[in-house]
């Protein structure tokens, strides 16, 4: 126990700085954000969602105008329920216009989709927002995955190379926490420098994590399996996927497989060690998989799934498209409907011990232009005999 | 945006022969502007001064950020072995060490620390009147053993109940530390007692700034008028920042308010116009630039000596 208190009569008067808002607080500074009751979760969801939607109305002609065609008032908010009837924008709206709620001189960073046939979405990105993208990367790997001291290897480009690919960039943000190197340099994929760099400075760390498109973890066991190399006593590695499962030629990438191949390369490799992270351009929050592999979200987002054709809620556990309501975007309305098929898998208690909801994504809708992070890797870095 | 700043970097020789990893950044036609001292927080390396950094120098100040020795970072020693003691020697070899490094040094030099370096900046600062014209202290903490327990679990009070009592490495906050050596250096140096830190502000000089978390679960800032109360009159300003945590860098906005004021507290302090627009970096601008200081700790790295 420490001393008691040593208090004075004489108080220090305090100029009061701005303050951290209730949400800020989740965002930035909680350390156990995954463990709140329900009651908790929900009424940050409610109170969140209902300034969200205020603030972009107030601050987006489109918006507003888009809620009052669907006669629907802010004021409807007013239980988890009441969550579903947001009106969302669908993520292709961020291919065909500027989407801002906030004037453009405060935007900091223009963010883009990884499209492979010319239709690339552009989403803008306050301070505020982008700071809280940043700390939504941060608690994933903190709170979700444990990780306060690693080293980072990308199996991919820097985002200088890749032209701010999001994934590239998002990796850029886990610099601020973790050294993160890049292992795609100059168009080439190195996975022979990745393993090498691995052996050097894996003492240094308590963790070293992998991350990268599922199909650079493939050209990089192709090239441990060919050249018989392994590494050892691999208990505290932890390789992240991200970006998705299906390569550039349809054909889709078996996980089970590749986290059997990985753990007969990295020796030591346990299964819940291997997670995936899931995240879209328009997202302004990250979702993983916990050990249980679950991907949890974080509280303040709430997660939807929606039937395609009527575009109503669907019980949990039944498929539908994903959509989401994620209150920390002040430079775009954060209330989308995505191309994704997702079933609620978790709406309560993990597992692992953790609060919330959690998610299964199931597949994209097919469309002939594809978004996908790991889709263009694959065809711009991956391919053996580009 | 911030404006181009050039960067300089050099080592110290402390008084122990450890070398200190200095990073000195100016604009250029800034070369008299005030210097600003920023010393390192604890489990952090100049790489975690680049916020207060840009603001500093994007708005009339030049910076030297250093790392500890025995600490994580650039500057010698093995990063396990830090304690305040020797994070004390390091700032005050800084502090005399920059007169041979740094043009016009001898005047208009001011303190900026953050944690548990305010409280090393305190003890400096005691008994170094002439040296430093004003001191901002964030988030500082008043009571050492206090914001050990809070932060690490670790109980200075065992120590005190069983002299021969083991800590061992431990993890304190994502940084493994030799609490055994930490906690006796408390108990010989004398740092645990709140009423140390007492005393240290009653001797105090320098003109001091306090920013506070007012939700800093690590420093109870209630404990801020008992060490202040024989010296007030040395406080400029004092500002809290409600609902804020004491890990400020993990909420850039926040720890922007914060530096906004900051940088407002040294200009007023040196008769600069306190209420021009401030130069503020964004956030996309510091991602990008973490990546340049990422490197320069690379090229810079040391290799770690066997510590057990």
């Amino acid at each position: 126990m420490a001393a008691p208190l040593k208090q004075s009569e004489h108080a220090i008067e305090w100029t009061s700085l701005a303050a951290v808002s209730a949400l800020d607080d989740w965002v930035h500074h909680r350390e156990d954000i995954f463990h709140a009751s329900l009651e908790t979760v929900e009424a940050l969801q409610v109170d969140s969602a209902r300034a969200a939607v205020r603030h972009h109305q107030s601050n987006n002609e489109d918006y507003r105008i888009y809620c009052e065609r669907l006669q629907f008032d802010s004021s409807e908010i007013v239980d988890v329920a009441s969550l579903a009837r947001i009106p969302l924008i669908t993520s292709s709206q961020f291919k065909l216009r500027q989407v801002l709620s906030v004037p453009e001189r405060d935007i900091v960073k223009i963010c883009t989709s990884s499209g492979t046939q010319g239709s690339i979405s552009e989403v803008f990105r306050d301070e505020t927002t982008l700071c809280r993208f940043l700390s939504s990367v941060r608690s994933c790997m903190e709170q979700l995955v444990g990780l306060d001291d690693a080293y980072c290897a990308h199996l991919g480009p820097s985002k200088e190379e890749a032209d701010d690919l999001w994934i590239s960039y998002a990796m850029s943000v886990t610099d601020m926490q973790f050294p993160t190197e890049n292992f795609v340099v100059d168009g080439e994929y190195h996975p022979e420098r990745l393993v090498k760099r691995i052996r050097d400075v894996r003492d240094d760390f308590e963790h070293v994590m992998l991350i990268g498109a599922p199909v650079m973890y493939l050209r990089l066991l192709e090239y441990l399996e060919e050249s018989g190399e392994s590494l050892d006593e691999c208990g505290n590695f932890v390789a992240i996927t991200a970006g998705g499962w299906k390569r550039f030629s349809g054909e889709s990438i078996s996980r089970a497989a590749m986290v059997k191949r990985l753990q007969k390369a990295f020796r030591g490799l346990r299964d819940d060690n291997v997670r995936d992270f899931f995240n879209m351009v328009e997202f302004n929050s990250v979702l993983g998989d916990c050990s249980h592999g679950v991907k949890h979200a974080p509280p303040w987002a709430r997660l939807l799934i929606v039937d395609p054709r009527t575009l109503q809620s669907v019980p949990d556990g039944e498929s539908g498209l994903f959509a989401f309501v994620d209150p920390t975007s002040t430079s775009y309305p954060g209330f989308i409907l995505t191309d994704d098929f997702a079933r609620i898998s978790l709406n309560g208690t993990c597992g692992c011990g953790r609060t919330g909801q959690g998610i299964e994504f199931i597949r994209r809708v097919n469309r002939g232009e594809s978004r996908g992070c790991a889709l263009k890797i694959d065809r711009a870095y991956a391919g053996r005999d580009k | 945006m911030k404006p181009e700043y050039n960067e300089e970097i050099f080592e110290i020789q402390g008084s122990d022969g450890q070398l200190i990893h200095c990073v000195y950044n100016y604009i250029d036609g800034d070369d008299n502007a005030p210097l600003i001292v920023a010393a390192p927080q604890f489990e952090g390396t100049v790489r975690h001064n680049l916020l207060p950094m840009l603001f500093l120098v994007s708005n009339g100040f030049r910076v030297l950020r250093f790392d500890f020795t025995d600490h994580r970072g650039n500057s010698d020693g093995a990063r396990a072995e830090f304690t305040l003691t020797s994070g004390l020697a390091d700032l005050a070899d800084v502090l005399s060490g920059i007169g041979t490094s740094l043009p016009d040094d001898r005047s208009r030099l001011s303190l900026f620390a953050g944690s548990l370096s305010s409280r090393l900046a305190v003890r400096y600062l005691a008994s170094n009147h002439d040296r430093i014209d004003s001191f901002l202290s964030l988030v500082g903490v008043v009571n050492s053993a206090a914001t050990t327990l809070a932060a690490s679990g670790m109980d200075y009070e065992n120590l005190m109940r069983d002299s021969s009592y083991v800590y061992g490495y431990q993890k304190a906050v994502n940084y493994e530390l030799n609490f055994d050596r930490w906690m006796r250096d408390f108990a010989e140096e004398d740092w645990a007692r709140p009423d140390r830190t007492r005393d240290e502000i009653t001797q105090m000089v320098t003109p001091t700034y306090l920013i506070v978390a007012a939700a800093d679960d690590w420093v109870n800032i209630d404990e801020y008028p008992y060490v202040y109360e024989q010296n007030k009159e040395i406080l400029r300003a004092t500002h809290q920042i409600p609902g804020a945590a004491h890990e400020l860098y993990k909420d850039p906005e926040t720890l922007k308010e914060a530096m906004r004021t900051a940088t407002r507290c040294f200009r007023r302090h040196y008769s600069m116009d306190e209420n021009i627009e401030l130069v503020e970096p964004t956030v996309a601008e510091l991602i990008s630039l973490n990546g340049k200081e990422r490197e320069r700790e690379l090229v810079y790295k040391k290799p770690q000596p066997q510590n057990r």
